[in-house]
């Protein structure tokens, strides 16, 4: 290669590794750090105490001090377990399905998320009573506002309205849309805030032909909820909400699929589209 | 929180990001590039003041995430079925240049550990030949040589997959 193609390929190689996920946790780290520290001291400590004796008893010289335990597996702790969960939900080139029971008269919805752009789609109903809804995203860094549009199209009268907002910082948890359901849905953001509030891990059952880790959050944050996520690429298989008994909901059950952001989806997802014939109303109509 | 933690945070926070990269481009798989990163970092908290004494802090802990990634190659653990889902896009995108990253980004992995690090410390990381072989721990004509070899292979196998589409 010349300096030309070498010079190209440095820069696909920093294209290729452009989007490291989330940081690391660095209390875990030192934890874990201290942690070696600490054993190498007290083993050596012993190992020298263990010399002396058996010299003193046997006047033999005896080796040096030997290594500790070491593990090379990185220990499976809430906090390594939820960073890794957070870590899958970065990854830019996946799209997320989201199937949910609907815990309210909203029924079966299908909600897909965009990792890359954050864009989201929406869809609930059959026939005459489907209605979708387009979520788009533009966060401004420079003045550090975050724009969205939505758009809406109702098959049953066969309109559709689209409307833009606005809000002065990137909001958690993502957009709250407005008659768009997205309360009930557990949508990655809504996971991603979850995890924060992760209580144990409660076992490792197989869902959905995954063998998983699963994890119950505390009631703190809300309705009780378990997560499981695949034990192997820690993306999210199912979320299971269970309300209080007063409320008489039935518990949110939400499966998830991952799927490759492909050009078919990009378009799907990301790019509302209105049926030729259907006519615009007022935004919210 | 301590000098030592604070030091290490600092160092930490800034190097992160980069050495995440690298381990990426090294293993092929994000959630193993964070382990690896993971488990280089603890061993740098672990020995702290002799990475703090080192003459290039950077280059040490780039060497200790250099054998990581390599006991983790000898072990085997380099398969990767997470990075050929999440990395493989279903419906290849039509812009040329992904499709020659991702042509390149597969090139890499096929190549030999030695030829791969090469290429990773020389192109991505920026060093000089000398800096790359103390991290190696080879000398700059085997340095000189691999990069070579790696170069040509990359080369090859780029030429070989543009003409099969």
């Amino acid at each position: 290669m010349n300096s030309l193609e070498e010079t190209r390929l440095a820069e696909d190689l920093r294209r290729i590794a452009a989007d490291p996920p989330a940081g690391l946790d660095l209390d875990l780290i030192e934890r874990r750090g201290t942690q070696r520290r600490r054993r190498g001291h007290a083993i050596r400590g012993l190992a020298a105490l263990a010399g002396l004796a058996l010299i003193a008893a046997t006047g033999l010289a005896v080796a040096g001090p030997g290594r500790g335990p070491r593990s090379t597996a990185p220990a499976e702790t809430v906090a390594s377990v939820t960073h890794r969960i957070t870590a899958a939900l970065n990854v830019s080139n996946l799209m997320v399905r989201t199937e949910a029971n609907g815990s309210g008269s909203s029924g079966p919805v299908t909600y897909w998320t965009d990792l890359r752009t954050g864009d989201s789609m929406l869809s609930r109903g059959h026939g005459a009573a489907r209605i979708t809804y387009w979520l788009q995203k533009y966060f401004d860094r420079r003045h550090q506002v975050l724009h969205w549009d939505m758009t809406q199209v109702s098959y049953g009268p066969r309109t559709w309205w689209t409307r833009a907002g606005q809000a002065a910082k990137p909001p958690r948890g993502g957009v709250d849309v407005e008659g768009a359901g997205q309360a009930s849905i557990m949508t990655p953001q809504y996971i991603a805030v979850l995890l924060k509030h992760v209580a144990s891990i409660v076992g490792h059952p197989y869902v959905n032909g995954h063998r998983t880790v699963e994890l119950s959050v505390s009631a703190d944050a809300g309705p009780k909820t378990l997560l499981w996520a695949d034990a192997g690429t820690y993306q999210v298989v199912r979320t299971v909400e269970e309300f209080p008994a007063g409320t008489h909901m039935k518990p949110m059950v939400s499966s998830f699929t991952w799927a490759a952001r492909s050009a078919a989806l990009v378009q799907q997802v990301d790019h509302p589209r209105i049926p030729a014939g259907f006519r615009p109303v007022p935004s919210g109509g | 929180m301590s000098g030592r933690a604070d030091e290490f945070r600092e160092f930490a926070r800034a190097r992160a990001g980069p050495l995440h990269q690298s381990a990426y481009l090294l293993c092929g798989d994000w959630h193993l590039a964070h382990d690896l990163v993971q488990e280089t970092l603890v061993k740098a908290y672990q020995h702290w003041p002799r990475v703090r004494q080192a003459d290039n802090r950077d280059a040490y802990v780039g060497r200790m995430l250099v054998n990581e990634v390599r006991g983790r190659w000898r072990r085997q653990e380099h398969v990767a079925p997470v990075a050929a889902f999440a990395a493989e896009p279903v419906t290849p995108d039509a812009a040329d240049d992904i499709a020659r990253r991702d042509r390149l980004r597969r090139a890499l992995l096929t190549l030999p550990w030695q030829q791969r690090a090469t290429v990773v410390l020389r192109y991505f990381e920026g060093l000089s030949q000398s800096e790359t072989a103390q991290v190696l721990g080879c000398s700059q004509g085997t340095v000189k040589s691999q990069s070579a070899r790696a170069l040509t292979t990359l080369r090859n196998f780029l030429i070989g997959t543009e003409s099969k589409l």
